[in-house]
Protein backbone atom coordinates (compact mmCIF):
# COMPACT_ATOMS: atom_id res chain seq x y z
CA UNK A 1 0.00 0.00 0.00
CA UNK A 2 1.81 3.18 -0.82
CA UNK A 3 2.22 6.28 2.02
CA UNK A 4 0.00 9.12 1.37
CA UNK A 5 3.11 11.59 0.27
CA UNK A 6 3.13 9.21 -3.12
CA UNK A 7 -0.61 9.90 -3.54
CA UNK A 8 -0.49 11.81 -7.18
CA UNK A 9 -3.20 13.94 -6.31
CA UNK A 10 -5.77 15.38 -8.42
CA UNK A 11 -5.06 19.61 -7.40
CA UNK A 12 -5.07 22.49 -9.53
CA UNK A 13 -1.50 22.66 -11.34
CA UNK A 14 -1.30 18.84 -11.89
CA UNK A 15 0.22 17.66 -14.93
CA UNK A 16 -2.20 14.80 -16.38
CA UNK A 17 -1.62 12.34 -19.63
CA UNK A 18 -4.61 12.08 -21.25
CA UNK A 19 -5.33 8.07 -22.09
CA UNK A 20 -7.89 7.96 -23.96
CA UNK A 21 -10.07 9.89 -26.96
CA UNK A 22 -8.65 12.25 -29.81
CA UNK A 23 -6.07 14.06 -27.51
CA UNK A 24 -4.28 10.42 -26.41
CA UNK A 25 -0.85 10.56 -25.06
CA UNK A 26 -0.76 14.52 -24.53
CA UNK A 27 -0.46 15.93 -21.58
CA UNK A 28 -2.18 19.16 -20.29
CA UNK A 29 -2.24 20.91 -16.56
CA UNK A 30 -5.47 20.88 -14.40
CA UNK A 31 -7.31 24.30 -13.98
CA UNK A 32 -10.00 24.19 -12.09
CA UNK A 33 -11.77 20.67 -10.33
CA UNK A 34 -15.42 21.14 -11.78
CA UNK A 35 -16.60 17.80 -9.25
CA UNK A 36 -15.50 14.22 -8.53
CA UNK A 37 -15.44 13.12 -11.57
CA UNK A 38 -14.36 15.84 -14.12
CA UNK A 39 -11.85 18.53 -14.38
CA UNK A 40 -11.08 21.85 -16.58
CA UNK A 41 -7.58 21.10 -18.76
CA UNK A 42 -5.59 22.90 -21.03
CA UNK A 43 -2.33 22.40 -22.57
CA UNK A 44 -1.36 25.49 -24.90
CA UNK A 45 1.03 24.62 -27.72
CA UNK A 46 4.85 25.46 -26.50
CA UNK A 47 7.47 26.86 -28.67
CA UNK A 48 8.44 23.03 -29.47
CA UNK A 49 5.27 21.86 -31.04
CA UNK A 50 7.02 18.43 -31.81
CA UNK A 51 7.16 17.43 -27.95
CA UNK A 52 3.49 19.53 -27.04
CA UNK A 53 0.89 19.95 -29.36
CA UNK A 54 -1.65 21.95 -27.60
CA UNK A 55 -4.70 20.45 -25.90
CA UNK A 56 -7.69 23.23 -26.25
CA UNK A 57 -8.92 24.00 -23.02
CA UNK A 58 -12.03 22.00 -21.73
CA UNK A 59 -13.40 19.80 -19.02
CA UNK A 60 -12.50 16.50 -19.30
CA UNK A 61 -13.42 13.06 -17.45
CA UNK A 62 -11.03 11.94 -14.54
CA UNK A 63 -11.74 8.58 -16.59
CA UNK A 64 -9.60 9.55 -19.08
CA UNK A 65 -6.96 10.92 -17.46
CA UNK A 66 -3.64 9.74 -15.69
CA UNK A 67 -1.86 12.12 -12.61
CA UNK A 68 1.89 12.47 -13.39
CA UNK A 69 4.22 12.95 -10.85
CA UNK A 70 4.64 16.66 -11.90
CA UNK A 71 3.21 19.73 -10.82
CA UNK A 72 3.12 23.19 -11.53
CA UNK A 73 2.33 26.40 -9.03
CA UNK A 74 -0.62 28.45 -10.41
CA UNK A 75 -3.83 29.66 -9.68
CA UNK A 76 -7.05 28.40 -10.37
CA UNK A 77 -8.53 29.02 -13.75
CA UNK A 78 -5.64 30.72 -15.24
CA UNK A 79 -5.72 31.59 -18.60
CA UNK A 80 -3.73 30.98 -21.30
CA UNK A 81 -1.10 33.71 -20.81
CA UNK A 82 -0.73 33.03 -17.28
CA UNK A 83 -0.24 29.49 -17.86
CA UNK A 84 2.15 29.49 -20.94
CA UNK A 85 4.56 31.90 -18.30
CA UNK A 86 3.81 29.49 -15.14
CA UNK A 87 4.86 26.13 -17.72
CA UNK A 88 7.73 28.08 -18.72
CA UNK A 89 9.45 29.43 -15.40
CA UNK A 90 8.46 26.61 -13.64
CA UNK A 91 9.58 24.33 -16.59
CA UNK A 92 6.92 21.67 -16.56
CA UNK A 93 7.59 20.94 -20.05
CA UNK A 94 11.30 19.86 -19.00
CA UNK A 95 10.01 17.81 -16.10
CA UNK A 96 7.64 15.63 -17.48
CA UNK A 97 10.51 14.50 -20.33
CA UNK A 98 12.69 13.53 -18.21
CA UNK A 99 10.79 11.01 -17.08
CA UNK A 100 11.14 7.50 -17.85
CA UNK A 101 7.24 7.17 -18.45
CA UNK A 102 7.69 9.75 -21.21
CA UNK A 103 10.77 8.74 -22.89
CA UNK A 104 8.67 5.56 -23.15
CA UNK A 105 5.60 6.96 -24.30
CA UNK A 106 7.59 9.09 -27.06
CA UNK A 107 9.42 5.91 -28.04
CA UNK A 108 5.98 4.19 -28.90
CA UNK A 109 4.98 7.16 -30.91
CA UNK A 110 8.31 7.61 -32.50
CA UNK A 111 7.95 4.09 -33.78
CA UNK A 112 4.40 4.04 -34.68
CA UNK A 113 5.73 6.82 -37.14
CA UNK A 114 8.34 5.43 -38.59
CA UNK A 115 8.83 5.26 -42.17
CA UNK A 116 9.73 2.35 -44.53
CA UNK A 117 13.55 2.80 -44.90
CA UNK A 118 14.23 3.44 -40.96
CA UNK A 119 12.33 0.16 -40.00
CA UNK A 120 14.96 -1.39 -42.40
CA UNK A 121 17.41 0.48 -40.61
CA UNK A 122 15.96 -0.66 -37.33
CA UNK A 123 15.70 -4.20 -38.25
CA UNK A 124 19.07 -4.38 -39.58
CA UNK A 125 20.33 -2.75 -37.00
CA UNK A 126 18.43 -5.37 -34.66
CA UNK A 127 20.22 -8.05 -36.53
CA UNK A 128 23.52 -7.11 -35.46
CA UNK B 1 -9.42 36.66 -24.34
CA UNK B 2 -8.05 33.60 -25.87
CA UNK B 3 -9.61 31.15 -28.32
CA UNK B 4 -12.91 29.55 -26.70
CA UNK B 5 -13.64 26.75 -24.62
CA UNK B 6 -13.93 23.36 -26.59
CA UNK B 7 -17.01 21.35 -26.20
CA UNK B 8 -16.18 17.82 -26.89
CA UNK B 9 -19.34 16.40 -24.98
CA UNK B 10 -22.77 18.06 -25.33
CA UNK B 11 -25.24 17.08 -23.15
CA UNK B 12 -28.50 15.52 -24.18
CA UNK B 13 -30.93 18.58 -23.02
CA UNK B 14 -30.52 21.87 -24.40
CA UNK B 15 -31.52 24.97 -24.00
CA UNK B 16 -34.23 26.59 -26.21
CA UNK B 17 -36.24 29.45 -25.73
CA UNK B 18 -39.69 29.63 -27.69
CA UNK B 19 -41.77 32.87 -28.11
CA UNK B 20 -45.22 32.95 -28.62
CA UNK B 21 -48.66 33.67 -28.48
CA UNK B 22 -52.23 33.23 -29.32
CA UNK B 23 -53.34 33.99 -32.80
CA UNK B 24 -54.49 37.27 -32.65
CA UNK B 25 -58.53 37.70 -33.35
CA UNK B 26 -61.52 40.42 -33.51
CA UNK B 27 -62.01 39.85 -29.41
CA UNK B 28 -58.45 40.16 -28.50
CA UNK B 29 -56.04 41.78 -31.49
CA UNK B 30 -53.03 41.92 -29.69
CA UNK B 31 -52.66 39.11 -27.59
CA UNK B 32 -49.89 39.03 -24.85
CA UNK B 33 -46.63 37.52 -25.90
CA UNK B 34 -45.20 34.89 -23.97
CA UNK B 35 -41.22 33.77 -24.15
CA UNK B 36 -40.93 30.36 -22.35
CA UNK B 37 -36.87 28.89 -21.55
CA UNK B 38 -37.01 25.21 -21.61
CA UNK B 39 -34.39 21.68 -21.81
CA UNK B 40 -35.22 19.65 -24.29
CA UNK B 41 -33.39 17.07 -26.52
CA UNK B 42 -34.47 19.17 -29.66
CA UNK B 43 -36.29 22.07 -31.27
CA UNK B 44 -39.44 19.82 -31.38
CA UNK B 45 -39.67 18.87 -28.16
CA UNK B 46 -39.11 22.28 -26.93
CA UNK B 47 -42.35 23.70 -28.84
CA UNK B 48 -43.95 20.85 -27.30
CA UNK B 49 -43.25 22.04 -23.81
CA UNK B 50 -44.12 25.78 -24.68
CA UNK B 51 -47.34 24.66 -25.93
CA UNK B 52 -47.92 22.44 -22.72
CA UNK B 53 -47.21 25.60 -20.85
CA UNK B 54 -49.76 27.58 -22.90
CA UNK B 55 -52.39 25.09 -22.66
CA UNK B 56 -52.38 24.33 -19.04
CA UNK B 57 -51.68 28.16 -17.81
CA UNK B 58 -53.18 30.51 -20.29
CA UNK B 59 -55.76 28.24 -21.92
CA UNK B 60 -54.40 28.32 -25.37
CA UNK B 61 -53.92 25.52 -27.37
CA UNK B 62 -51.54 24.95 -30.45
CA UNK B 63 -54.59 25.18 -32.89
CA UNK B 64 -55.12 28.72 -32.06
CA UNK B 65 -51.78 29.99 -31.28
CA UNK B 66 -48.43 31.17 -33.36
CA UNK B 67 -44.15 30.24 -32.41
CA UNK B 68 -42.43 33.56 -33.52
CA UNK B 69 -39.31 31.77 -32.81
CA UNK B 70 -37.57 29.25 -30.74
CA UNK B 71 -33.61 29.71 -30.37
CA UNK B 72 -31.54 27.35 -28.73
CA UNK B 73 -29.43 29.33 -25.80
CA UNK B 74 -25.66 28.86 -26.00
CA UNK B 75 -23.70 29.02 -22.65
CA UNK B 76 -22.48 32.78 -22.24
CA UNK B 77 -18.98 31.35 -20.90
CA UNK B 78 -18.51 28.05 -21.07
CA UNK B 79 -14.77 28.11 -20.09
CA UNK B 80 -15.84 29.28 -15.77
CA UNK B 81 -17.30 26.48 -13.97
CA UNK B 82 -20.46 27.35 -12.10
CA UNK B 83 -22.61 26.74 -8.90
CA UNK B 84 -26.55 26.29 -10.82
CA UNK B 85 -29.56 25.77 -8.68
CA UNK B 86 -32.74 24.67 -10.10
CA UNK B 87 -35.98 24.46 -8.65
CA UNK B 88 -37.88 20.97 -9.52
CA UNK B 89 -41.33 19.71 -9.86
CA UNK B 90 -41.16 15.84 -10.30
CA UNK B 91 -44.54 13.25 -10.03
CA UNK B 92 -43.12 10.43 -7.91
CA UNK B 93 -45.38 7.53 -7.92
CA UNK B 94 -47.40 8.79 -5.17
CA UNK B 95 -47.69 12.68 -6.46
CA UNK B 96 -45.88 15.70 -7.22
CA UNK B 97 -42.55 17.03 -5.30
CA UNK B 98 -40.85 20.15 -5.15
CA UNK B 99 -37.53 19.80 -4.90
CA UNK B 100 -34.30 22.29 -5.30
CA UNK B 101 -31.01 20.60 -6.31
CA UNK B 102 -27.78 22.39 -6.44
CA UNK B 103 -25.35 21.25 -9.73
CA UNK B 104 -21.54 22.25 -10.36
CA UNK B 105 -21.00 22.14 -14.08
CA UNK B 106 -19.78 24.96 -16.83
CA UNK B 107 -22.79 24.51 -18.94
CA UNK B 108 -26.51 24.97 -17.40
CA UNK B 109 -28.11 22.77 -20.02
CA UNK B 110 -25.22 20.31 -18.85
CA UNK B 111 -25.57 20.75 -15.43
CA UNK B 112 -30.07 20.22 -16.24
CA UNK B 113 -29.43 17.18 -18.11
CA UNK B 114 -27.17 15.59 -14.85
CA UNK B 115 -29.93 16.35 -12.75
CA UNK B 116 -32.78 15.09 -15.13
CA UNK B 117 -30.67 11.74 -15.18
CA UNK B 118 -30.03 11.38 -11.32
CA UNK B 119 -33.51 11.86 -10.96
CA UNK B 120 -34.45 9.00 -13.50
CA UNK B 121 -31.88 6.71 -11.65
CA UNK B 122 -32.32 7.76 -8.14
CA UNK B 123 -36.46 8.43 -8.07
CA UNK B 124 -37.64 6.91 -11.22
CA UNK B 125 -38.94 10.08 -12.85
CA UNK B 126 -38.62 10.11 -16.67
CA UNK B 127 -38.22 13.76 -18.61
CA UNK B 128 -42.10 13.90 -19.09
CA UNK B 129 -42.39 14.02 -15.30
CA UNK B 130 -40.29 16.52 -14.30
CA UNK B 131 -40.69 20.29 -14.62
CA UNK B 132 -37.69 22.71 -14.31
CA UNK B 133 -39.05 25.37 -12.54
CA UNK B 134 -36.35 28.22 -12.29
CA UNK B 135 -32.22 27.86 -12.35
CA UNK B 136 -30.08 30.42 -11.52
CA UNK B 137 -26.37 30.38 -10.77
CA UNK B 138 -25.36 30.42 -7.40
CA UNK B 139 -22.59 32.08 -5.51
CA UNK B 140 -20.13 29.47 -3.63
CA UNK B 141 -21.57 31.18 -0.66
CA UNK B 142 -25.15 30.88 -1.09
CA UNK B 143 -24.48 27.18 -1.59
CA UNK B 144 -25.67 24.86 0.49
CA UNK B 145 -25.21 21.20 -0.34
CA UNK B 146 -22.22 19.39 0.55
CA UNK B 147 -21.50 17.14 -2.63
CA UNK B 148 -21.48 21.41 -4.44
CA UNK B 149 -20.05 23.11 -1.19
CA UNK B 150 -16.97 20.71 -1.24
CA UNK B 151 -15.58 22.41 -4.31
CA UNK B 152 -15.52 25.70 -3.29
CA UNK B 153 -12.03 25.58 -2.08
CA UNK B 154 -9.03 27.38 -4.47
CA UNK B 155 -6.77 24.66 -3.14
CA UNK B 156 -8.90 21.62 -3.35
CA UNK B 157 -7.09 18.34 -3.45
CA UNK B 158 -7.86 14.97 -3.99
CA UNK B 159 -6.21 11.47 -4.85
CA UNK B 160 -7.83 8.97 -7.22
CA UNK B 161 -8.31 5.99 -4.57
CA UNK B 162 -8.88 2.09 -5.95
CA UNK B 163 -8.71 3.29 -9.66
CA UNK B 164 -10.74 0.42 -11.64
CA UNK B 165 -9.32 1.50 -15.02
CA UNK B 166 -10.81 0.10 -17.96
CA UNK B 167 -8.57 -0.81 -20.29
CA UNK B 168 -8.43 -0.44 -24.52
CA UNK B 169 -11.13 -2.57 -25.90
CA UNK B 170 -8.71 -4.50 -28.18
CA UNK B 171 -6.91 -4.99 -25.06
CA UNK B 172 -9.84 -6.53 -22.88
CA UNK B 173 -9.71 -9.98 -21.69
CA UNK B 174 -11.97 -11.81 -19.14
CA UNK B 175 -8.86 -13.41 -17.31
CA UNK B 176 -5.80 -11.74 -16.94
CA UNK B 177 -2.50 -13.06 -15.49
CA UNK B 178 -2.78 -10.14 -13.14
CA UNK B 179 -4.37 -8.37 -11.11
CA UNK B 180 -4.83 -4.96 -12.17
CA UNK B 181 -3.37 -2.21 -10.59
CA UNK B 182 -5.29 0.31 -8.33
CA UNK B 183 -2.75 2.98 -7.43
Amino acid sequence: MPETNQWRFIEVGRLVLITKGKYENKVATILDVVDQNRVLIDSPACKDSAVWAGVPRHVASLKDLEPTPVKTEITRGLRVGGLVKALDTQNTIGKWTELTWAKKIMHRQARANINDFDRFRVDRARRQ
Amino acid sequence: MGKPTLDLASAHLRHYEVVGRATPTEACPAPKIFRHHCFAPNHVVAKTKFWKFMREYHKVKRANGEVFGVRELKEKRPGVIKNFGVQLRWYSRTGPVNTSKEIRDTHLSRGVSRIFNELSGQHRASFSNVQVIRTCTKAPKDCTRPNVTQFHNAKVRFPLIHRVRVPKKSLRAPFTAKAPQTF
